[in-house]
Formats: structure tokens, sequence, C-alpha cells
């Protein structure tokens, strides 16, 4: 999350995260093991096509979204369930935290919903005096230490098995040992005890088929699956970007996003719910269904011919697998609650410009991004015209203007080279370094800021080999 | 209308299932799938009563639900008649308790979970279950193993091959159909994977022939 005041206190977060030893050798594994595990998963496949294909998809979906939510809505009301239309992030949870007054619930069993995160629904539905318990792996972890997560397929990236051992021991109140098998274990039976206790059960979608009012999830523990079919109410938040026109556009998608997400050819569940199922804790033997769908600017993003393409994200979280900037510093650092590169732009529309200007100035636009991206979505593109917005909106730094100037000056530029020449002494360090450059403008990369002297090339080298 | 069997596509399911740690085994009739079933159940952690978790230390709400758990116990919740009583019969001849229904008296947890799939997906081998009914559900996810019996002869190919009988079933007024390839897993903790983190530890796939 980013509540950094400004630049400063968001460099020393940063700062932070770099001495951060764990994370960065986590990160350092998971971006090696990814691309293969990612090159092996697609090497049957025509990957180009099948990233065409979920842009095409999505593209079409999302210019007809309007026309998809009434379908959808139509469908699924006639199959008895209801659907709402949030606009924002505060009216979401307001719908469902009514839901949850209406039907009496007391208790709420989650599964994995980036929509949810969000809305920040656990604060609202926790105020409201409702016990929610978050059911994915990761998420749990997360929702106990009373943080956001850091990457979107892999919320609890950032930590060792010893502090959520540390973690588990003060849930059970017992010790427990850094066994991951057994870790697991500890998880599985506490949180079992938590879908039997249930009243509500929350769901994220990963589809909204608008042809048969149904949704798609994809998970891998399988606890939607039990989030869906234990408690006696069944709330799915989803963004209207989840609406596709039919099943067959909802299995393209699945095709591409667990390959592209972890390497898996497919995710160890995926479920197709519609309409009103069979639960016997209801009281007329029938869940009661409700679709929320999140508004939050997305109708307005559908319609701007540049940031359009946004909507295609499926949200597996490969922009920031493949970010060396992400790799450095963690999702608390690249993102507010939607991480990585397609975090950098989603910050700025869903959560607004103070979360998002110091964000988006770590792209180094090097467009790994746009290169795995499941999407085709100019990622460093979009965030550049981002960074620009806020900049013209906020007015730009004054090192940036001064730049700007001498750069559009050619004779300015090159008058200004040769006075420099003349400086040059005072900054060298002899050893064919400018170690001395007075940074003014970057006092706290300093030390980083040590650049080969500029003079006969072949000199340098020399230098440089002696002393190696 | 007799299908006919692609053996490449059976290879292929077979290949893909074993990827994910799927236990694949060819039976020739639901007797055998059956008798493999109870046999299952039987070799299964054969000096150990407790199920999986409960043997670690929990917190007094979670280890009470452990403390529910009286006897090995077989659910089998769409089975025919026919082959319920068969599968009970063999389940009572080892002292298992045999279920079609009551899973929600049974949310500690069952031993095994028994149903026969509507489609194989080769492509990921995949299983395609239809899950409306909630003890299917249930059964299938609270299960330590779930035995699946899939014909060979509806293997198909990759997800769409599946989609026209998907759509038709998505298109009732209530449905609740699921994918499932391998067991539950999860790597949430340093991206180390284990199996069984919610459903099943284990997935056993039973190719029947025809």
């Amino acid at each position: 999350m980013q509540n950094a005041k400004d630049l400063k206190e968001y460099r020393e977060e940063l700062k932070e995260s770099l001495d951060n030893e764990f994370l960065r050798t986590t990160l350092d594994n998971f971006a090696v093991a990814y691309k293969a595990g990612r090159a092996n998963a697609f090497k049957d496949f025509d990957l180009p096509q099948l990233i065409d294909d979920v842009a095409c998809a999505k593209d079409a979906a999302a210019s007809r979204i309007e026309e998809l939510y009434e379908e959808f809505k139509k469908t699924a009301e006639a199959a008895g369930a209801h659907v709402h239309l949030a606009k924002d992030a505060d009216e979401a949870n307001r719908i469902i935290a009514d839901i949850a007054k209406k039907s009496d619930c007391k208790t709420v069993v989650k599964s994995k919903s980036m929509t949810a995160e969000e809305t920040l629904l656990n604060h609202l539905l926790e105020d409201e005096g409702l016990e929610v318990t978050e059911t994915d792996l990761g998420e749990w972890i997360i929702q106990l230490r009373h943080e956001g997560p850091t990457h979107m397929v892999m919320p609890a990236i950032h930590l060792s098995r010893h502090q959520v051992k540390d973690l588990f021991s003060q849930v059970t109140g017992k010790e427990q040992q850094s066994d991951i098998d057994k870790l697991v274990k500890v998880a599985r039976r506490e949180l079992r005890r938590k879908y039997v206790e249930a009243d509500m059960g929350v769901t994220g979608a990963n589809f909204a088929i608008a042809e048969t009012g149904s949704i798609g999830l994809v998970t891998n523990e399988g606890n939607a699956r039990l989030v869906s079919t234990l408690p006696r109410v069944h709330v799915a938040l989803m963004g209207l970007d989840k609406l596709v026109p039919s099943l067959d556009d909802a299995l393209k998608i699945l095709k591409v996003l667990p390959r592209n997400a972890t390497g898996q050819a497919i995710t160890s569940y995926v479920t197709w719910i519609t309409g009103r199922n069979e639960c016997a804790s209801a009281e007329d033997g029938k869940k009661e269904m409700h679709f929320v769908f999140l508004d939050n600017g997305r109708l307005e993003m559908a319609k701007d011919p540049v940031f359009g393409e946004v909507l295609r994200c499926v949200r597996c979280g490969a922009c920031a697998n493949v970010c060396p900037v992400y790799r450095l510093v963690g999702g608390h650092k690249m993102g507010h609650i939607y991480i990585g590169a397609i975090g950098l732009i989603l910050t700025y529309f869903f959560h607004g410009k103070e979360k998002a200007k110091n964000l988006v100035q770590n792209c180094i636009n090097c467009e790994a991004c746009k290169d795995i991206c499941a999407g085709g979505i100019d990622l460093p593109g979009l965030i550049k015209e981002i960074h620009a917005r806020i900049q013209d909106e906020d007015g730009h730094a004054l090192p940036s203007i001064l730049l700007g100037k001498v750069m559009k000056n050619r004779k300015l530029f090159h008058g200004l080279l040769k006075a420099a020449k003349f400086a040059r002494p005072a900054v060298a360090d002899g050893e064919g370094y400018l170690r001395h450059l007075p940074m003014m403008f970057a006092k706290d990369q300093a030390s980083v800021r040590c650049l080969p002297w500029p003079t006969t090339p072949s000199a340098t080298v020399g230098k440089r080999s002696s002393r190696a | 209308m007799t299908k006919n069997i692609d053996k490449e596509m059976v290879d292929l399911f077979r290949t893909k299932a074993e990827l994910v740690s799927a236990t694949v085994a060819e039976v020739a009739d639901m007797d055998a799938a059956l008798q493999y079933a109870v046999e299952l159940c039987d070799s299964k952690e054969a000096c150990q009563l407790l199920l999986s978790g409960c043997e670690e230390n929990l917190s007094g709400g979670a280890e009470a639900l452990c403390e529910t758990i009286a006897q090995k116990t077989i659910c089998a919740p769409e089975l025919p008649k026919k082959q319920f009583d068969q599968l009970k019969k063999l389940s009572d001849d080892k002292g298992f308790n045999c279920i079609a229904k009551g899973m929600r008296e049974n949310l500690g947890g069952i031993d095994i979970g028994f149903t026969r799939v509507n489609l194989g997906i080769a492509e990921t081998g995949s299983l395609v279950l239809n899950s409306c009914k909630e003890e299917v559900r249930i059964a299938t996810m609270l299960a330590e193993i779930h035995v699946a019996v899939l014909k060979k002869s509806d293997i198909m190919a990759d997800a769409f091959a599946v989609s026209d009988y998907l759509k038709k079933e998505m298109g009732k007024e209530a449905d609740y159909h699921a994918f499932i390839t391998g067991a539950s897993r999860t790597a949430d903790i340093e991206r180390v994977l284990a199996l069984g983190v919610h459903g099943p530890l284990e997935l056993h796939i039973l190719l029947l022939e025809g």
C-alpha cells in the first residue's frame, strides 16, 4: 500500500525493501523459475495467436460492456439470483454489508478476490461486526498480518516459512514448526472450521458469462468450491471487465491465464456456477445467490481510446513476474493494491493520483511486461502516459523543466557540453571515473552515480583491465 | 451410439493427469472400480486413524472438529443403487462407514469421495464433474482422497470440445460444474508445492473400458 507522504519518504521505503535479503532472494529465484515454467507451458502453442485471441475477445466484450451486463442481469435474475451494480468501492461494500444484515449473517468466509481487495471489503464488513476469514492460504496469512498482497497470484510471496510459523503459533496458541507441509495442514484444519461455521461465502469471479448468467472461478486450492458450497449465502464480487458474451470467450482466456500466471496448463479447480444451486443450510434448500458488479471507473475506461485496452487485463500477475523493479523491491512498493505494471496503471484509475504519483516513476520502460502480457496491453506506454498526465496536472519538477529546455535547443546543449569539459578535473578521481559529481538534484542517490570518464576510450579500458 | 476410443487421446490424458500428480489406473468394470476404492481406503494410513492435519498442534475449535471423526468413511453420492449397494457391502466387510448422503454431518472430513465423472479433457488431464448435487461437491472436497471413474470414450481433446456439453448444462436454471485437475494444491508459502490444502490430498482416476 502507498502511504508515503512524498517521494523522499517513498525512496526511504524502497531502501528498506532493497535491504530485505529474503525478499530479494525469493524474487530472484521466482523470476528465473517463472520464465522456464511459462516457456514450458506454452511450448506446444502459437503464443502470439493465443494472446491475440484474448485481446480480441476482451476488446469485443469491453465495446459492449453495458449490453453484456444487462444480458447477464436478465439471465441470472430469471434463474432467481440477485444482480447488483455498484458505481464505486463504497457502494459495493455497502451492498454486501446490507445483504449480510438482511440475511442475518454473522460469519463470512472469502476466497481470493482482487476486486474485494480493491474495495477494501473486509474493513467495512469487520466494522459492521462481521467475522471475516480469508480462506486462500496466502490471503489468510496476510489477513492475519494485517497487510495487503504483494503479488496478485501469490499474495504472501514476501514471507518466509519462519514468519508463517510464528504467525500460526500465535493464531493457534500452540508452538508450530517451520515445516511447510505441516503449516499447510494446520491451515487446512483451522480453516475447515471456518467454512463449517460461515453464514456467507464471498468469492470473486474470473469470468462472468452473459449468455447463461454464469460465473467461472479459477483456483488451485479449491477453497472457492467450499466457499460457494457450505454457507447459505453466496456473494460473487467482480469488476464489470469480467463480463464476456459466452463460455467460448471464457475458455479462450482460460487457455492463457494459468499458463501465463504460474506456468500451469490449468489450475486444479475451475468452477462454473449458474443460478441458485442446492444448499442444505438454506431455508428453501437453495443457495441465496448475489452477483455484485463493480464499475469504479471501468465503464468510462471502456470508452477511452487510449486506456480502453487496460480492461483486457486478466489479472495473471505476469507483468510483475518479469518486472526488474518488482524483482528488486517487491509488491508492497511496486503497487498500491494491484501490483506490477498493471498495478501502476490501475492504482491511478481506481485509487487516485496521490497513490500513483510515486509509483509510476518506477517504470524504466524496458517493455518486459509488454512482451509477456496475456492481453497484449502496451503497459509501459500507458504508464508513461499516466506519468505525463500527473506531471501536467501537478507541474513538472525543476530539473526536468530545465533539462527539457536544454534538450530542445541543440546549440545550448552543445554549448553546455563544451563548457562542462572545463569542470571535469574538479569531479574526476584520476582513475577514469567521475566520482565527485555535484548531485544536488539526487542527493540520496550519489553513491551509485559514478560514471566512467568520457575521454580517450582505449586509455580507460586499459586502466580498468590493469586494475582487474 | 457406440463411441470410439482414441488410444492416443487416452494416453495424452493419462500423461497430463500424472504430470499434476494424479494416480491413473485402468479398471475392467465398475465392480473393479468399487473394489479399488475399498482397498485404497483399507491401505490408507493403516496405523493412523486421524485425518490429515489432526495430528498437528491446533486451536481448540479446530481440534473439536477433528474429534467428530469416528471411523473410516467412504461417500459415494451419485452412484446408481445397485453399485452403491455393492460398495456398501464391500465397505461393511472391512468395517468402513459407507454413505450416499449426509456429508453435512461429516464436515470434519471423510477418507474417500467416490464419483463417476462426466467427461475428461486430454490436453490438461482434467475431469469434468457435474457438481449440482451438494453432496457431490462436499464429498469431493472434504475427502482425503477423491476416486473418480472416467470412461475412456468420454475423454475429449480440449476444453473447447466440452463446451457444447457445458453450455447446455449452464443453460439450465441452476448448474454447478467443475474442471478438476490433480489434487488441491498451494504454493503460497515460499512457492513450495504442498498438496491437500483444503481439498483432497490425492486424486485417483480410474479409466474404465468402453
